[in-house]
């Protein structure tokens, strides 16, 4: 069930109980049968609950709420019985709710105050009271709306205007990250685990090995394992290799290998190159 | 929605009739043949309430659609497999109990599509099919780029495996489906489409 839907039968639980007390409490005629009615108000407006759904269909609800409010103001004599009315005009939504909800307070306020002699003016003035806020909370609530849809037409806008940018972008970020990485790598400022890690994430590769001849030592990072023990790395020169025996040899189709001042960079890719020419001539 | 509603929202015609496997895995075939080809899509949420959710699966409801309506790939089964919160083993176990490993030709897995900027992150492709994707996505200008697969998930699987995935941005959690967009839906229907039909 909707929250609104709860409320608004916790309105009609409420003046089901004040109508026992108050029956009760002064020990009317017939108590007995009021408290037996007002139960089954209560009872048949849950029976009824799926009326609400329908748009015109759940003004028979409401009828009925008016009929039971109208009946024990003539009862019990209480006028102030119509203030139970006023909750139910939150429930207002469109233009012939609107409508039909000011004709059903003009009966409740209208009988209550014949039933008064039209001396008890309070009532009027809490009934103006109560629509000047009702009408403010529209305003409020329809201006509050289309700032929110505005917004969210504007998030969406910029939403695709980002997309477009992005393909973009990526090839630039691609681009400047490794060419910075190799520049500063080139004067030493990098430390060559992070050098082959940053070419790794941005190159399309499946593994970038980095041979240090000073010291004999490799950095590796790699999907599959390279086994490199049979094969001299000293006689891979500047080139990219195709179809040749260290291609057979290693596994991989494609082979880019780079003498820096010290290093060897080797780059493998397994089935086919996905880079751009433009960064992989960044490299070689 | 529950996997019974999305049961009942899938069944455009009466020809489909999707299957449980193990209360999580919804599966159904179009086409004839041997083989098969699989399209697979979890979802994180089942009130479909976040975007990358709710795209995805618009994107394999229109696969769908089309696949009935025009026409479907020729010389393999399609097979359409949904899941709700199930992890990739469950899906492994899946295959080899019901498919059978040796009969998946292709594995197409929809990582939150219809997002924008789709990527295919290729696994264990060999060279020629790398290539004929690659013409595929030359020839009919698809709005895609094929890139390497470096998270393997699906490690030590045979099949091919295509991913595929949209890096949009960093706000793809928090965006909700109001930010749903038909055009991007159907620019991947027709990536998608277009590959299965002429890869083979």
């Amino acid at each position: 069930m909707d929250k609104f839907i709860k409320l608004e039968y916790l309105i009609r639980l409420i003046i089901v109980i004040s109508i026992l007390v108050y029956v009760n409490f002064y020990n009317f005629d017939y108590k007995i049968p009021l408290s037996i009615l007002s139960f089954s108000y209560f009872i048949g407006s849950l029976i009824l609950l799926p009326l609400r759904q329908g748009d015109f269909l759940k003004h028979f609800l409401y009828i009925i709420d008016t009929s039971i409010i109208v009946y024990f103001i003539f009862t019990t004599g209480s006028i102030y019985f119509s203030i139970f009315w006023i909750p139910f005009l939150f429930y207002i939504k469109k233009l012939h709710d609107f409508i039909l909800f000011s004709i059903y307070t003009f009966i409740v306020f209208g009988i209550s105050l014949y039933i008064s002699n039209f001396s008890d003016f309070t009532l009027i003035f809490i009934l103006f009271s109560f629509v000047v806020v009702l009408v403010k909370g529209y305003f409020e609530t329809k201006y509050y709306k289309e700032r929110v849809s505005h917004y969210n037409d504007l998030a969406k806008e910029m939403y695709k205007e980002n997309l477009k940018c992005t393909d973009k972008l990526e090839f630039y970020k691609k681009f400047y990250n490794i060419h910075n990485t190799i520049s500063l790598f080139k004067k030493g400022k990098v430390d060559p685990q992070i050098f082959v890690n940053n070419l790794f994430e941005n190159l399309n590769a499946d593994s970038v090995i980095l041979y240090n001849r000073l010291l004999n030592d490799f950095t590796i990072k790699s999907l599959y394992k390279v086994d490199l023990d049979d094969i001299n790395i000293e006689q891979f020169e500047d080139k990219i290799y195709i179809n040749e025996h260290f291609n057979s040899k290693l596994g991989f189709k494609y082979i880019i290998s780079k003498h820096f001042d010290g290093y060897i960079l080797l780059i493998f890719y397994k089935n086919a190159i996905l880079d751009e020419e433009e960064i992989l001539k960044l490299i070689v | 929605m529950d996997l019974k509603k999305i049961k009942k929202d899938l069944k455009i015609y009466e020809g489909i009739d999707f299957k449980f496997y193990n209360n999580g895995i919804l599966y159904s075939d179009i086409g004839y043949g041997d083989k098969f080809v699989i399209l697979y899509l979890n979802l994180e949420d089942k009130s479909l309430s976040t975007l990358r959710d709710f795209s995805s699966y618009q994107v394999f409801k229109e696969i769908l659609k089309r696949f009935i309506t025009i026409s479907y790939p020729a010389g393999f089964r399609t097979r359409f497999i949904l899941s709700l919160k199930q992890d990739i083993y469950t899906f492994k176990k899946y295959i080899d109990e019901v498919v059978g490993n040796e009969k998946v030709l292709d594995l197409f897995i929809l990582d939150s599509v219809g997002v924008g900027n789709e990527k295919i992150m290729a696994n264990n492709l060999s060279s020629n099919k790398i290539m004929k994707v690659r013409e595929i996505i030359e020839n009919f200008g698809l709005c895609t780029d094929l890139i390497i697969d470096k998270e393997l998930i699906l490690d030590n699987f045979n099949a091919d495996s295509f991913i595929v995935k949209s890096f949009p941005n960093c706000f793809l959690k928090k965006l909700d489906n109001s930010f749903y967009n038909e055009k991007l839906r159907d620019r991947t229907v027709f990536m998608i489409t277009t590959i299965l039909k002429k890869l083979y």
